[in-house]
């Protein structure tokens, strides 16, 4: 979100030239998207003809891969930024299109279970990023921050949480760069760690909508992981960002009792306008299909659009995580947040296992 | 009256009264569009 803000701060101009501006970003999207998916069907074909046991690594890999490699080397022309900044327009109506491919009953159960587990895991990074940020003597509103960031969804919900708590510039760009490090980390550590705990497609897609913090991250490390996993991933991941309205109220109610931001005057309508509207959408979508709306060749065309959406936020992932920026916020933030990171994926861990148990995922 | 986007989540109330749209709300219309062309049959297959 906080990229697609320089569409809206440039001089006004007409919608023909704001669109054409778009254009380069998200060619070069949809390049290294292709390219990823051109080199995992490659090294599929070469170790089928070849009679190779080659891993089966997915496009998402390579899209990533590909984008970090240009971001942290020749870096990204100013000429690309405001298309590559649409990634996260690719991901949300990627997302509300998978919607057709989940029955409404499944949505329920599921978000049921996601919801209890996104409860307690909210308490617990929020009450551990406190601990933490006291302890290293971060700023208390930077400690917010990187608390909205860690429990609910990354850098969207830290931009929220800005303007509602009236934290600086600089706080939230320690903690948008200590988040996104964190994803980056999490996205290709995550599928390592479920590979070697054998986790079920259903447990470890939940647990990366858990514990990864970015939307675009999470459903990464899902579909990483496999495609029923990113599924679920998307799922439990989109309760988690539903909770962002009561947190980020949480948080401006108590920074204003301090007399240190505004007052909340309408708290349901504070809630609503942070709401994130594409859950709604997903829920829209899978509704119509479960009532029989879209017959079957219509649903697999609308999760290939799906894909393809992905495919250009995938590559957006790569591109816009650029370590010698992240490198310029210092090391106290990212400790803090590591720190908290690795106790929320224990703790979430533990919390999916017996889930697993408990409701067979 | 609409107009092309805004990166608020909830949207931005103009001086002339209008609003502008989210952009999280054009991601749906979007997705939306595109499954109501996929069903009226505009787009008869996309593949993979």
């Amino acid at each position: 979100m906080t990229e697609a803000v320089a569409l809206d701060s440039t001089p006004p101009v007409g919608l023909p030239a704001r669109i054409a501006r778009l254009l380069p970003g998200i060619a070069l999207l949809f390049v290294i998207g292709y390219a990823g998916k051109i080199t995992e069907q490659f090294l599929r074909s070469y170790g089928t003809a070849h009679h190779l046991a080659l891993p089966n690594i997915e496009y998402v890999l390579w899209a990533i891969l590909f984008g970090l490699v240009i971001a942290n080397t020749v870096g990204v022309a100013q000429v690309f930024r405001p298309g590559i900044a649409t990634y996260e327009v690719w991901l949300k109506s990627g997302i509300v299109l998978l919607g057709a491919r989940f029955l409404l009953g499944d949505v329920l159960k599921l978000g049921g279970i996601s919801l209890g587990l996104v409860a307690i895991e909210l308490v617990v990074a929020i009450a551990l990023m406190t601990v933490l940020g006291r302890a290293f003597k971060l700023k208390p509103k930077l400690t917010s921050l990187l608390a909205v960031g860690s429990s609910i969804c990354g850098v969207s919900a830290i931009i929220a949480a800005q303007g509602a708590i009236e934290a600086d510039d600089e706080d939230a760009a320690f903690a948008i760069a200590a988040i996104l490090a964190l994803g980056a980390f999490g996205l290709f550590a995550y599928p390592v760690l479920g590979r070697l705990l054998h986790m079920s497609d259903h447990a470890f897609g939940v647990w990366a909508g858990l514990a990864v913090d970015n939307t675009a991250e999470a459903v990464a490390a899902g579909a990483l992981y496999s495609d029923a996993a990113g599924k679920v991933a998307v799922l439990t991941k989109s309760t988690r960002n539903a909770m962002i309205g009561f947190v980020v109220l949480g948080y401006a109610l108590y920074w204003a009792s301090r007399g240190q931001a505004h007052q909340v005057a309408n708290k349901a309508a504070f809630v609503w306008q942070k709401f994130p509207k594409f859950v709604l959408g997903f829920l829209f979508i899978s509704l119509l299909a479960t009532l029989g709306f879209f017959h079957k060749g219509q649903i697999g065309s609308m999760a290939n659009l799906s894909r393809w959406a992905f495919l250009l936020t995938f590559a957006g992932v790569g591109l816009k995580t650029d370590f010698r920026e992240l490198r310029k916020q210092g090391l106290r933030p990212f400790v803090v947040g590591a720190l908290a990171e690795l106790f929320i994926t224990i703790v979430t861990l533990g919390l999916v296992l017996a889930a697993s148990t408990l409701f067979h995922l | 009256m609409l107009y092309w986007f805004d990166t608020y989540p909830g949207g931005t109330r103009m001086s002339n009264g209008s609003r502008r749209i989210s952009l999280d709300w054009w991601t749906v219309i979007a997705a939306l569009a595109a499954a109501g062309l996929i069903k009226a049959g505009l787009i008869p297959n996309v593949p993979w």
